[in-house]
């Protein structure tokens, strides 16, 4: 009795000791949100942020041991130069080379998100990473394989010692690991956003100016900003592709109302994010700029209200809003060192 | 449970164990999950079922007990008996979710029996599978016969989240829950209907009878 008591109030003291050590072994980081910005949705509440945190999640971003045969990584089909998207690819490819349905979407600003994925069947951050590590055309691994590859490395059990305080590697420390990461990957420094800070020596050319204009009238009321998008989900009236068949919000809400609806995606870092589309079908930003001013079926009943009257930019029109869009490029996120490849 | 264990040792007047088994059973008749059973001339056989049981309460005598767990995962093979400590001895009643509520289904990664490890998670359409059931039998129209319930979903208005309540008349140290898995498998013609894998509206339908199938003994 007294040797229970006795290797209970030290196991107590040695989990205080262990707890308080791990909190002595972590760098806690604050979120830094841009000013002027909305609140993000996702607040690190229950996964606080910490220096530890952040470079587990980007190790385990770049390290292809999550896929099947170990040949992929999160980053192959989301690359950082490409705004953390898979460029020249209208869907991505998984191992064996199989294919995916969907473009794969940008990682950007992620933390403002609420739901995830062209159909919004993630809801919430934390749990999106466990889909491309499951999916049979993108990783095709099971959760149980990945703990088990993860316990064996060297690096791994006292890289999640040091961020999460014990060396236990759960689903739930991997997935919290690589969103202290994700979430970290914000956007905010374009051309754009210097201007609109009244940064010394930025300014919009009048072209760009204009495209502004034209961008607040026609296009804002989805693509909001400043995250360039509302989150929200609508059709833009593209036909369903005959082999795809892709429903989209449809497939998860089982609702009539959500068909071919699809996830309004930021249109930060546009310039290097194509193609473009939930499927690709679009090469270039002036293919996706021609569709909106007249390529819109307008008796497409599933066609968002917004775009049901034809937009027809003239030539000059086009070229503004182009050079409008080129604005919200931001270099010193896509080639920002900390989101990089770990070395 | 090596903690309640501890505590038991500790303050053993304070703390009463109440166990609750969940029995599965046919017809009214104790089985062996993965036992084959017949009946004119048809046979069934289960081989997994799986649920969330969550925000247990037990009343006694006016005395309300609320469980501390977020959830239960009850597996009718392997785990299938809670341990308790209420702090009254005499349950009068008890209550439970059949599943998993929509706050805990939208708050990111969860630990322990929540852990999506366990099976009973989608990814693509994040949620908790609620009730699960899989087997064979001689009525499904599948080549292997087999067939398989996923029930789940706690997007409005497809909720099948289910709330119990059952009258517990001989209180015992155990108290058995059976789960008689017939009621389950009338509502369904499995020639017809032998998978459901996503929520939606059938599987609110089906849902909606599970709350039939427990029963205190």
């Amino acid at each position: 009795m007294r040797n229970i008591l006795f290797i209970g109030l030290f196991g107590l003291f040695a989990s205080v000791l262990v707890a308080f050590k791990s909190q002595l072994n972590s760098t806690s980081i604050e979120f830094i949100v841009p000013k002027k910005w909305p609140k993000p949705i996702y607040t690190f509440e229950n996964n606080p942020l910490t220096e530890e945190g952040f470079q587990l999640g980007r190790k385990l971003f770049y390290d292809p041991i999550l896929s099947r045969d170990s040949t992929i990584s999160c980053a192959s089909c989301h690359l950082q130069y490409t705004g953390f998207t898979h460029v020249d690819h209208a869907v991505s490819h998984g191992i064996d080379g199989r294919k995916g349905t969907r473009n794969s979407p940008v990682l950007i600003n992620l933390a403002w998100n609420k739901i995830f994925h062209w159909d919004g069947g993630v809801n919430q951050l934390e749990v999106q990473g466990i889909n491309p590590i499951q999916h049979a055309a993108e990783m095709d691994n099971t959760l149980e394989e990945v703990i088990r590859r993860l316990k064996r490395s060297s690096y791994y059990p006292i890289a999640f010692e040091k961020a999460f305080g014990k060396t236990e590697i759960t689903t739930s420390t991997i997935m919290k690991a690589l969103t202290q990461y994700t979430a970290s990957l914000v956007s905010s420094n374009s051309k754009y956003d210097q201007v609109m800070r009244k940064e010394k020596g930025i300014a919009f050319t009048p072209q760009e100016k204009n495209g502004l204009k034209l961008f607040q009238r026609h296009c804002a009321s989805c693509h909001t900003e400043p995250l360039f998008t509302n989150t929200f989900f609508a059709s833009n009236g593209l036909k369903m592709d005959s082999l795809l068949k892709d429903v989209g919000r449809y497939a998860i809400t089982q609702q009539a109302k959500d068909s071919m609806q699809f996830k309004i995606p930021t249109l930060r870092n546009i310039e290097f994010t194509f193609p473009y589309m939930h499927d690709g079908r679009y090469k270039k930003l002036k293919d996706v700029i021609n569709y909106y001013s007249e390529g819109i079926d307008v008796n497409n009943p599933y066609l968002h209200n917004s775009l049901k009257k034809p937009l027809h930019f003239n030539e000059i029109e086009k070229k503004d809003l182009l050079a409008f869009l080129l604005t919200l490029t931001d270099k010193t996120f896509l080639y920002n060192k900390r989101f990089s490849f770990p070395r | 449970m090596k903690l309640i264990r501890f505590l038991f040792l500790l303050f053993p007047v304070q703390f009463f164990a109440q166990t609750i088994s969940f029995v599965p059973v046919f017809n009214g008749e104790r089985i062996s999950l993965s036992s084959r059973i017949e009946s004119n001339g048809d046979w069934i056989e289960f081989n997994d079922c799986r649920f969330y049981i969550s925000h247990l309460v037990t009343y006694s005598s006016g005395k309300v007990w609320k469980d501390d767990e977020k959830a239960h995962l009850i597996d009718l093979e392997e785990n299938s008996s809670l341990i308790l400590t209420p702090l009254s001895v005499k349950i009068d009643s008890i209550s439970f979710l059949i599943g998993i509520d929509s706050t805990t289904n939208v708050s990111g990664i969860l630990e322990g029996d929540l852990d999506p490890i366990n099976g009973m998670y989608w990814a693509w359409n994040s949620g908790y599978i609620n009730f699960k059931l899989q087997g064979k039998s001689s009525k499904s129209n599948t080549a292997d016969k087999s067939f398989e319930f996923h029930l789940g979903g706690y997007l409005s208005p497809f909720q099948t989240v289910q709330s119990v309540t059952l009258p517990v008349k001989n209180a015992q140290e155990t108290i058995e829950i059976e789960i008689d898995l017939s009621r389950f498998v009338e509502q369904v013609d499995l020639s017809k209907m032998n998978s459901i894998m996503i929520p939606g509206k059938d599987a609110v339908h089906l849902s909606e009878f599970l709350p039939l199938i427990f029963q205190v003994k």
